[in-house]
């Protein structure tokens, strides 16, 4: 999903930078209030396993959506139809599907061995740090690169709202979710996520409910839309059937892959709470997913009547809509909206990667850091200034960093992962190759695409296809080197397996 | 038994993807019968990692009905986009406001599945999934094995 990396427009009005002001104070507060929360590394990365059912339910919502759901993805709809809404459709299958093959194992092996980051889970089930070491070191780069476009889209928005201009507006929000990050760790995290969260779904029903209005209705907006563009309401919009279909795929399975996502079921109090997760997560998703499509439909019809002009770029369908068409007040909700949305996939990013640094590479060549509390805040700061650093560089380079984040977190940790925890047969040396596999396959085709050394047929998803191909060379060479799968399994974790 | 076919069904389903996506590398495109691969490649590997991952001790139980729902619904959402003729400027059915190919892929597809499978994880966790015994059984066998030193390395 790329974010936006184009200026907005300009909201800098009282009422909006108000609002939006706010939002920023009550979220520099919850840091406040979890910093002192925050005493060990245990606290820091997985919050000392003590949060409950609502606070994971609307973190990992939050965690999963980023400014996407509020900006990118409306323009995307308001381009292709809607094929774009092959990117929300897997949410219905999805929140049951991570519950059943990761939550419950998840949650059973960090209480069992103490884990705190998702490639502890592979290390532990495979017992191979050289595993442990390549989905961290995957993760950081895909970290990295996801985090620059997410700080450059946080910077757009503050100075869209506030008239600071995109540099200033880059360290300011950089400076913000740093500083309840590094302070608080992942429970500021969770509790700014809880209050982001809320914000985000209460503002996507609220502008579902003005886009019906303005529209006259899905009724009245479909046929005008079908007079002008019939193609745009087929049911893969503009799409080819194989390109929206690729999309349900790589954000259906991928979703199994999400470290800033899946990591969050370490933190929960109680594990048999899940039982509910997927029912409240799935329906999280839907109610942040109606902007996307209601902001859709209703600026491409309101295109077509003539009461809007032709918008300059797709980017701009959520604003536009929102300044002619609902109060003020709520473009200063729905702004606050995209921010909390990006602000709490930073932080989700800032603690997986500052993991990575500070537990999971130090494992992979036999160390550990001896005050992982300490490191984790350092990691974090030095990762929050690289990715501004890298955000305000040319915009060219931050959409390359961009584009490789959620595939290669999903071709680099499904297979090894989701698959290896819910199969005995699966073994360290397929769980490896796979890993190396979505790594090297995922940058090449990546950079090949985008400096345009080659052009992928119409269809096929870089993502998609390196996913299919990790998970391929997974069960074939667990199949080749099926001899040393028992070997690899440790009593306790057999044990979480077969619970 | 399930986990097997499961198994089965998720290695044959990549296949299935990886050949719908080969195809169209060859030349004039990816041929009508790519599209119908990806569906039914996606649909078979949804519902196969969920129940590989919702199996326990080789039985799906009670659970083999919502996942079967959720193939059909896939499949059948899927599959009857792919076959339904593209609407034109003067389709005058709607369903719910959408034309009939966009209010499959939007209600059914994305709708549908959340009556199937959230409902039944919440319904079906505390005999299917983890109940107070089951995790008590996996703490006590944990301290026995840890006690044992029979318990691998942290992780």
């Amino acid at each position: 999903m790329t974010l936006q990396s184009a200026p907005l427009p300009s909201l800098t009005q009282p009422l909006v930078a108000g609002v939006a002001a706010v939002y920023f104070l009550v979220v520099v507060a919850i840091g406040a209030w979890a910093t002192r929360r925050t005493r060990t590394a245990r606290d820091f990365f997985v919050a000392g396993e003590g949060v409950g059912l609502w606070a994971l339910t609307l973190s990992a919502m939050s965690a999963t959506l980023s400014g996407f759901a509020f900006i990118g993805g409306p323009g995307l709809f308001y381009t292709v139809g809607l094929g774009a809404i092959f990117i929300m459709l897997p949410a219905a299958v999805t929140g049951a599907m991570g519950a059943w093959v990761l939550a419950k194992r998840m949650r059973l092996l960090a209480e069992l061995r103490g884990l705190i980051t998702v490639p502890d889970a592979i290390g532990a089930r495979y017992r191979s740090p050289l595993a442990q070491g390549l989905a961290g070191a995957s993760i950081l780069l895909a970290v990295i690169g996801y985090m620059a476009t997410n700080i450059l889209a946080l910077g757009l928005v503050i100075d869209a709202v506030f008239g600071t201009g995109v540099g200033v507006g880059i360290w300011l929000g950089m400076g913000i979710t740093l500083a309840y990050s590094a302070a608080g760790g992942i429970v500021a995290g969770i509790y700014t996520d809880v209050f982001q969260g809320a914000l985000m779904a209460l503002a996507s029903v609220l502008v579902f409910a003005a886009t019906l209005r303005a529209g006259g209705g899905l009724e009245a907006m479909s046929r005008t839309i079908l007079a002008a563009d019939p193609a745009f309401l087929g049911p893969w919009g503009t799409l080819s059937p194989l390109a929206a279909l690729s999309l349900f795929f790589v954000f259906g399975m991928g979703s199994l892959g999400q470290p800033h996502v899946v990591h969050k079921f370490y933190m929960l109090r109680d594990p048999r709470r899940l039982k509910w997760y997927p029912l409240l997560m799935t329906l999280a998703l839907l109610a942040t997913t109606l902007l996307l499509f209601g902001v859709g439909v209703a600026v491409k019809s309101l295109v077509v009547r003539g009461e809007l002009a032709p918008l300059a770029s797709p980017d701009l369908a959520t604003p536009t809509f929102l300044l002619r068409f609902t109060p003020l007040v709520l473009a200063g909700i729905v702004f606050s909206g995209v921010a909390a949305a990006i602000m709490s996939t930073v932080n989700s990013f800032l603690s997986v990667g500052a993991a990575a640094l500070t537990h999971d590479l130090p494992v992979a060549m036999g160390r550990r850091v001896r005050n992982e509390l300490l490191w984790g805040r350092i990691y974090t700061v030095l990762i929050s200034v690289l990715a501004a650093i890298l955000a305000q560089l040319s915009g060219t380079l931050v959409a390359f960093l961009g584009i490789f984040g959620f595939g290669l977190f999903a071709s680099t940790l499904v297979p090894a992962l989701a698959i290896g925890l819910n199969w005995e047969g699966a073994t360290p040396q397929g769980a490896v190759a796979s890993i190396a596999t979505g790594l090297v396959l995922t940058l090449l085709f990546e950079s090949l695409a985008y400096f345009g050394v080659y052009s992928f047929p119409a269809g096929v998803t870089v993502s998609g296809l390196s996913l299919v191909l990790s998970l391929l060379v997974f069960f074939v060479v667990s199949w080749l080197t099926r001899g040393s799968a028992a070997a690899a399994l440790d009593p306790d974790v057999r044990l979480v397996m077969e619970a | 038994m399930v986990k097997r076919a499961a198994l089965g069904g998720i290695f044959l389903s990549a296949a299935a993807i990886g050949a719908a996506y080969a195809s169209a590398f060859l030349p004039g495109g990816a041929p009508r019968w790519a599209a119908w691969a990806m569906a039914a490649g996606i649909s078979v590997m949804m519902v196969a990692t969920t129940a590989l991952g919702a199996a326990r001790r080789g039985r799906l139980g009670a659970l083999s009905v919502p996942f079967a729902l959720v193939f059909l619904i896939l499949m059948g959402g899927f599959g009857a986009a792919l076959a339904l003729p593209p609407p034109g400027p003067a389709d005058a059915t709607l369903w719910l406001g959408l034309p009939r190919g966009a209010a499959v892929v939007l209600y059914g597809v994305g709708l549908l599945p959340l009556f199937a499978v959230p409902l039944a994880y919440a319904v079906t966790f505390d005999t299917l999934t983890l109940s107070d015994a089951d995790l008590e059984r996996v703490r006590r066998e944990a301290r026995r094995l840890a006690g044992g030193g029979e318990a691998g390395g942290g992780g």
